[in-house]
């Protein structure tokens, strides 16, 4: 396996891996012209006052379940920087529930991020390898978009469980990944840096949301009858 | 009674362009209406002019700013009005329903209480989405040709890369079973390679991952010295780090040596940035890359 544990290809699935990348790449120079020279937007400041001014309060969004999409609600720097959307991939037996983020461009850049095939711009690549675990509340700030269907859920959880081993994807879902890292100087690298580090903001904009707002955090579990009922 | 300021349009024409409380109840009217086309006259006219704008503003940005062979389509100089808010307004949609147009209810949600000037918060959201929508137009549209394996890739410092550097072909030499003892060489390499560097080598790995230059002031800050040191402290440490690798493993050949050498590399970087969380001269380097804005200090 490469260092992103991709197993060698054949010709055909490398000539395919190197026009996905060389379209990516161009998207990639793309975005970091737009990103460069003068700052043109500011992300507001965060703060202990986050109203929600919108008549989609995040109270009234159904509780989390496995296969919804949500837009993240901008609660902090890292959310109201840009618009973020998520995936909900599973729940496990502690009641945590593991999201994971769409990216931005047309593309996937590596082996753990798959096209799911959708036409909608924002959901056009899933990026498995970012995926977190968070609670109920976290996944609560966002609003609900959409629905992954049983069978993109399916190979999300396939693309994750292969943890950048392509080899063991089905040929179709193999052809649907990214192409594999193999040079230390591929901007694909920085890339992936900077994804990591903006969903640790988020995640900890999350977890500092509830910390800062108490009241808005759901009853872990339903109230205890009073003993003795 | 509100003063117009007359101002020339990009055709030209001076008309009045609204005031600001004025341009902020125009785009909270597109809010409350579906889309713009249900909205009256004057809120269709600032909106197509706020998405021209904006548009072609970046479009001209990245076109000083690419390669030849990335040419920028001459079309997008004549990109009408009406079709540049229509690419802003079905960016995000989902569905055509509300609650497939929730980027209206993010734009309007990045508002504080007692904002002072929503406009500006709702334009700079707006011009978020329009980089994106920039970026989405051009990949389109950018006629880059057949590509080539072996044209040098044009991103940056360095000895530049073709798409064949980053994705070899040709038979792999690397057997199997030795190639699975990779990640465990690797990650004990790179943890005696990060214990050895000082400070100012651990902020330069780490903003190098995240593609920062050395020369922003923020950088320079975090590391506490300047650029030429983080320069050529860096690539020090990357050609001590490839002259080890390949002493060291001489005998995986020069795949297994390139690979190993980027495990290493990234078990460095990942441990740089894991460092970097507990360093408080690194916080604001992480807000840079949260906020999403590159500007060149």
């Amino acid at each position: 396996m490469s260092a992103d544990g991709s197993e060698r290809s054949t010709p055909e699935e490398r000539a395919q891996q190197r026009e996905r990348l060389a379209r990516w790449l161009l998207e990639w120079r793309l975005d970091q012209a737009l990103a460069s020279g003068q700052r043109v937007t500011e992300a507001p400041a965060p703060t202990d006052d986050f109203a929600g001014a919108t008549d989609a309060p995040l109270e009234s969004e159904p509780a989390p379940a496995t296969g919804q999409i949500r837009l993240l609600a901008p609660v902090g720097e890292a959310t109201a920087a840009r618009p973020r959307l998520v995936a909900v991939i599973e729940c496990d037996a502690q009641g945590r529930w593991l999201v994971a983020p769409f990216g931005r461009f047309a593309d996937p850049a590596l082996s753990g991020e798959w096209a799911t095939g959708r036409d909608q711009l924002p959901l056009r690549v899933l990026c498995l390898w970012n995926a977190r675990w968070v609670g109920a509340d976290s996944v609560r700030l966002g609003w609900v978009v959409g629905q992954l269907t049983p069978e993109e859920r399916a190979a999300a959880q396939a693309v994750l469980a292969a943890g950048g081993d392509t080899a063991s994807l089905p040929d179709a879902l193999r052809a649907q990944v990214g192409p594999p890292l193999g040079h230390p100087d591929d901007p694909r690298l920085v890339y992936r840096e900077r994804e990591r580090v903006v969903m640790d903001g988020i995640v900890r904009e999350w977890a500092a949301h509830y910390w800062i707002n108490p009241d808005q955090r759901l009853a872990a579990e339903p109230p205890h009858p009073p003993y003795g009922e | 009674m509100t003063t117009r300021k007359p101002t020339s349009t990009p055709r030209g024409r001076r008309e009045s362009q609204p005031t600001e409380p004025e341009s902020w109840a125009l785009w909270c009217e597109w809010k409350r209406v579906c889309a713009l086309g249900g909205c009256g006259a004057a809120a269709q006219t600032h909106l197509h002019g706020f998405a021209h704008h904006r548009f072609h503003l970046l479009a001209r940005r990245v076109s000083g700013q690419l390669v030849a062979a990335d040419r920028v389509p001459a079309s997008v100089a004549d990109l009408p009005a009406a079709t540049a808010w229509h690419l802003f307004e079905s960016h995000l949609e989902i569905t055509h329903t509300r609650a497939g147009k929730r980027y209206k209810d993010w734009l309007f949600a990045r508002l504080r209480e007692g904002e002072s000037r929503p406009l500006g918060v709702i334009e700079a959201g707006a011009t978020v989405i329009m980089r994106d929508v920039v970026r989405e137009y051009l990949r389109q549209t950018c006629s880059t040709g057949r590509f080539s394996l072996q044209a040098p890739l044009a991103d940056g410092e360095g000895v530049p890369l073709t798409l064949e550097d980053l994705l070899p072909g040709g038979e792999d030499p690397v057997a199997d079973v030795a190639r699975a003892e990779y990640p465990a060489l690797a990650a004990r390499l790179a943890q005696e390679e990060f214990a050895t560097l000082p400070h100012r080598l651990r902020v330069a790995v780490f903003a190098r991952g995240l593609g920062l230059g050395f020369q922003r002031a923020d950088v320079e800050k975090a590391a506490g010295c300047r650029k030429s040191m983080l320069s050529a402290g860096y690539a020090s440490f990357r050609q001590v780090l490839r002259e080890r690798v390949a002493r060291q493993f001489a005998d995986e050949g020069p795949a297994g040596i390139a690979d190993l050498l980027l495990r290493v590399l990234q078990g460095v970087q990942d441990r740089a940035c894991l460092w970097a969380k507990s360093e408080t001269t690194c916080s604001e380097l992480f807000r840079v890359v949260e906020g999403g804005v590159w500007h060149e200090c």
